[in-house]
């Protein structure tokens, strides 16, 4: 008869814990060793997810793999070249532009304040300090705008130098991956070699159509806000629906920070007026309707389902920690995490070693 | 393929087995008609793996994740205790689990030192993806094995109730 100390560790939820937390332990130690380089792997792990059935699709055309990798990673660096040769002078053009524009941003905004002052004591009887507000306003914008543009200007610099190393990884991934994967599952003992290949399938099933609901949602988000922007006549319309697009990812937070990036343009406009910003915030709030009602209900959540609190922490701390990078990718380690450890329980506890073996 | 450490087994190369294994696999009714080129790219996504006498390979009840071919060695079949067959180089084993993540019906033990390589649901589904005709002709050939033993028990269940 076992002991009850041997029956606790046994049993499928310790062995789980104690797997996942061996796991965590293992993944700490790889991320603090490859900290310099994690952003590049990410980039680089999305790029061979992206590319990958490409490749199989022509070694389906009886191409070996190694010259499959070596077309497709010579089209999408020459892509990305020309991409950032035709791109490159006009964005930088267009930062320029918004850089002028910001010095003016407390004579626009004071502007602003004394029409809507003028118009509300006209029509309402009212009025209020147009000075008052405006300094209220401008102070509350810049503290946000430092915050924000700190934080994606870290964001940018880290693109910039990973963008050298990318195509490098990517090729290796794409050439090399599966095999790696199944010699780092060769590693696992004997018993649980088939649990190990059956969790790993089934997590990454889950992650994979996690991350697919992510990147329709940002992709069908970023689109909508970029046709409104452009159909309210709103300046630099692409990027600032990339941006909203991208700041809807973060859970809570993203809906009030979202909202930011457009109200600031039409401010830092030629001709700021009411109009433009409610028209801005219109098209903010109908995407974030669409979000809410149908892309995240159909696609996000059916792969996702994480408790609102868990989400909250989680996202307040990888916020803390990691700055804009952890707000993006929070709910994606977490929901990782929650699918692994689920996974290691549901495979120990059906097809685990037997509890009275 | 004699039992080495973790980090011998991460970088070790694979193709000292592949040529067996591919040559087993031809002789296998389950890859008849499969071109030899396809069979050595399946091969070569398959996970070998060595087994010491008397060592569980696969339990009763468990769910698999693909079939077994053994490359040399022994394995027993049981249910319950009681022997049915024993298996040899060449052999393969717990096909059901290529198509469907179904409890395995019977358990297999090795007997004496047993190379043995895994084919993966995975692998197969892989494989599909990416030369669906041949995956086809495998899966064509499995269900032609599975419909056989299905008559065999159905002619024994019958054989035994005429008794």
């Amino acid at each position: 008869m076992r002991s009850v100390a041997t029956e606790l560790i046994m049993h499928p939820a310790s062995l789980a814990a104690i797997v996942f937390a061996l796991g965590l332990v293992f993944a700490a130690v790889v991320l603090s060793v490859v900290s310099p380089i994690v952003f590049t792997l990410i980039l680089s792990t999305m790029f061979y997810a992206a590319l990958s059935p490409t490749v199989d699709n022509l070694e389906r055309r009886d191409m070996n793999k190694p010259t499959a990798v070596a077309i497709v990673m010579v089209v999408v660096v020459l892509l990305m070249l020309g991409l950032t040769a035709l791109l490159y002078p006009a964005i930088s053009q267009q930062f320029e532009h918004f850089s002028a524009r910001a010095g003016q941003l407390d004579d626009r905004i004071l502007g602003l304040c004394v029409q809507l002052d003028a118009w509300s004591r006209a029509h309402l009887g009212t009025g209020f300090d147009p000075q008052k507000t405006a300094f209220n306003m401008v102070h509350d914008l810049s503290a946000r705008a430092d915050a924000m543009s700190t934080a994606v200007r870290s964001y940018f610099n880290e693109v910039a130098f990973s963008l050298l190393l990318v195509p490098l990884v990517t090729f290796f991934l794409l050439k090399d991956y599966r095999m790696l994967r199944s010699q780092m599952m060769q590693a696992l003992p004997n018993r649980y070699f088939e649990l190990g290949w059956m969790v790993y399938n089934v997590a990454t099933g889950q992650l994979q159509n996690y991350a697919r609901g992510i990147f329709i949602q940002a992709l069908s988000m970023s689109l909508i806000c970029t046709v409104g922007f452009w159909l309210a006549d709103i300046e630099y319309a692409p990027v600032l629906g990339l941006l909203v697009g991208l700041l809807n990812l973060i859970p809570f937070f993203g809906i009030s920070l979202a909202k930011i990036p457009p109200v600031l343009v039409v401010l830092l406009s030629d001709q700021p007026d009411i109009m433009s910003i409610v028209l801005a915030l219109g098209v903010v709030f109908a995407a974030q309707l669409v979000d809410n009602v149908y892309l995240t209900p159909n696609v996000v959540a059916k792969s996702a389902s994480l408790h609102p609190l868990t989400v909250m922490i989680g996202v307040m701390l990888a916020g803390f920690y990691y700055g804009f990078i952890g707000l993006i990718l929070a709910v994606p380690v977490i929901f990782s995490m929650k699918v692994i450890y689920l996974e290691l329980l549901r495979g120990f506890r059906h097809f685990g070693p037997k509890q009275n073996r | 393929m004699k039992s080495e450490s973790i980090w011998l087994r991460l970088f070790r190369p694979k193709v000292e087995w592949v040529e067996d294994a591919c040559s087993l696999c031809e002789d296998n009714p389950l890859f008849e008609k499969v071109k030899r080129k396809s069979i050595r790219w399946l091969v070569t996504r398959m996970h070998p793996r060595t087994y010491s006498a008397g060592e569980p390979i696969v339990d009763m009840g468990n769910a698999g994740a693909g079939a077994v071919l053994i490359l040399s060695g022994e394995v027993a079949v049981r249910i319950k205790d009681v022997e049915i067959e024993r298996m040899h180089r060449g052999d393969l084993f717990g096909e059901v689990a290529l198509v469907a993540d179904l409890p395995r019906t019977a358990e297999v033990m090795a007997t004496e030192d047993c190379e043995l390589v895994f084919f993966l649901r995975s692998d197969l589904q892989e494989w599909l993806a990416i030369m669906p005709k041949e995956a086809a002709r495998l899966l064509q050939n499995l269900s032609k094995l599975l419909a056989q033993r299905l008559m065999e028990k159905n002619k024994m269940i019958s054989e035994q109730s005429d008794q």
